[in-house]
């Protein structure tokens, strides 16, 4: 079988066994948050990207998983995980919420050759991480885009 | 990011903090607690701020007691932010170099924006803690060591060089040593305060006359007691 490079490996091979070995390769729709319009900056890890700065203490949280892409098995768990993370922040950091992770959803259909993916965590709103291949452009893969808020900035949730 | 008035003259040392574990994470921490490994204080790192190259931490002790009421649900984050046992609020700016947070520095803030309290309808929610259990153990431990404030403040010690009486004494609160009352030594932290010639320890109140070697018997067992505590 052909070894398929993924993306950002630089920094993955510093990790023991990441990802590991529960990640597979998947046929699923999956929804992530981004801007609109969508572009490639909208599928690097938070742990890379460098503006804004990845929250970080020390070594620990240079975890494996920081170095995915987050996305949700369903709309709704999308919008609910949003909600959820945009309330509980002070009212400065909503604002900096909605730059740093955008107020759109993207419906994309990833398919075996896209990347490796965990099992969806249905104690987190159905959470899983991505991990690209090398040559995967998902901006490419979208097939949808759902707005978070509605006009009157109450969130979409339907 | 806020512009913030602070002392640069009242740091807070963060060599000895130990990380215990995120009691709010989301691609990374949140509202993080520490334990500070000389007095045994809890302390809460609550990221409340960013721009284009720093993270903006809040620094502040956390009681056990409270902190147990927040993971138990029964009090907001703002209410255990104003219930601190300690009034100073701490802040640190940490880059996206590759240092720990104890590479920075930790300045006390003069006065807090409005906009940093966190907010009243805030609660712990499980599904965004990562380490529940290690964090439940080490404030159930700190609640059962921790009786009162005095049995954490600092021990000093003075030598007495006096021919027939004890070489070294030990007492709390170096501020208040003539009215202090003496607690049984805990700590780990000695500090060599002045030497007193030809003057009676019982002069000296507030005194506790364990020996030396007693104390750093005690030394050593709260090092392995840390140790073994953060295998």
């Amino acid at each position: 079988m052909t070894q398929k490079k993924l993306k950002h490996i630089q920094y993955l091979e510093k990790f023991k066994d990441c990802p590991s070995s529960d990640f597979k390769e998947v046929d699923r729709d999956a929804y992530r948050w981004t801007q609109n319009p969508i572009t490639s900056t909208d599928f690097i890890p938070v742990n890379i990207i460098g503006v804004p700065p990845a929250i970080i203490l020390d070594d620990t949280d240079k975890m494996c998983m920081a170095y995915g892409l987050s996305m949700f098995d369903s709309l709704k768990n999308s919008i609910n995980k949003y909600q959820k993370e945009y309330i509980k922040r002070r009212q400065h950091q909503r604002e900096q919420f909605i730059q740093d992770k955008g107020n759109f959803i993207a419906l994309l259909k990833l398919s075996k050759n896209d990347g490796l993916a965990d099992e969806p965590n249905e104690g987190n709103f159905g959470h899983f991480t991505f991990h690209e291949y090398y040559q995967t452009e998902l901006e490419k893969k979208v097939l949808n885009l759902y707005n978070i808020f509605l006009d009157n900035g109450d969130f979409n949730i339907q | 990011m806020e512009i913030l008035t602070f002392n640069n003259n009242k740091q807070l040392d963060t060599s000895n903090f130990i990380r215990i574990g995120d009691l709010s994470h989301f691609e990374g921490p949140l509202l993080t607690l520490f334990e500070e490994l000389n007095s045994g204080h809890l302390y809460l790192f609550d990221w409340v701020d960013r721009d284009e190259r720093y993270n903006r931490w809040l620094i502040y002790r956390a009681s056990p007691n409270h902190l147990l009421n927040f993971i138990r649900n029964k009090i907001s984050h703002l209410e255990l932010f104003e219930k601190r046992p300690e009034k100073d609020i701490y802040f640190t700016d940490i880059d996206s170099g590759n240092k720990s947070f104890y590479n920075y520095g930790t300045f006390k803030t003069e006065s807090l924006p409005k906009a940093y309290y966190p907010n009243s309808d805030n609660y712990f929610e499980l599904s965004d803690c990562n380490s529940i259990d290690k964090i439940k153990t080490i404030i159930i431990s700190s609640l059962s060591k921790q009786k009162s404030e005095n049995e954490y403040s600092n021990v000093y010690w003075v030598s007495v060089q006096k021919r027939n009486e004890v070489k070294s004494a030990y007492f709390n609160r170096v501020r208040n040593k003539l009215t202090s009352i003496p607690y049984p030594i805990r700590h780990t932290n000695y500090r060599h305060l002045l030497i007193l010639v030809n003057l009676s320890l019982n002069n000296i109140k507030g005194v506790n006359f364990d020996s030396y070697p007693t104390v750093k018997k005690r030394q050593t067992q709260n090092k392995k007691q840390y140790a073994n505590q953060y295998n």
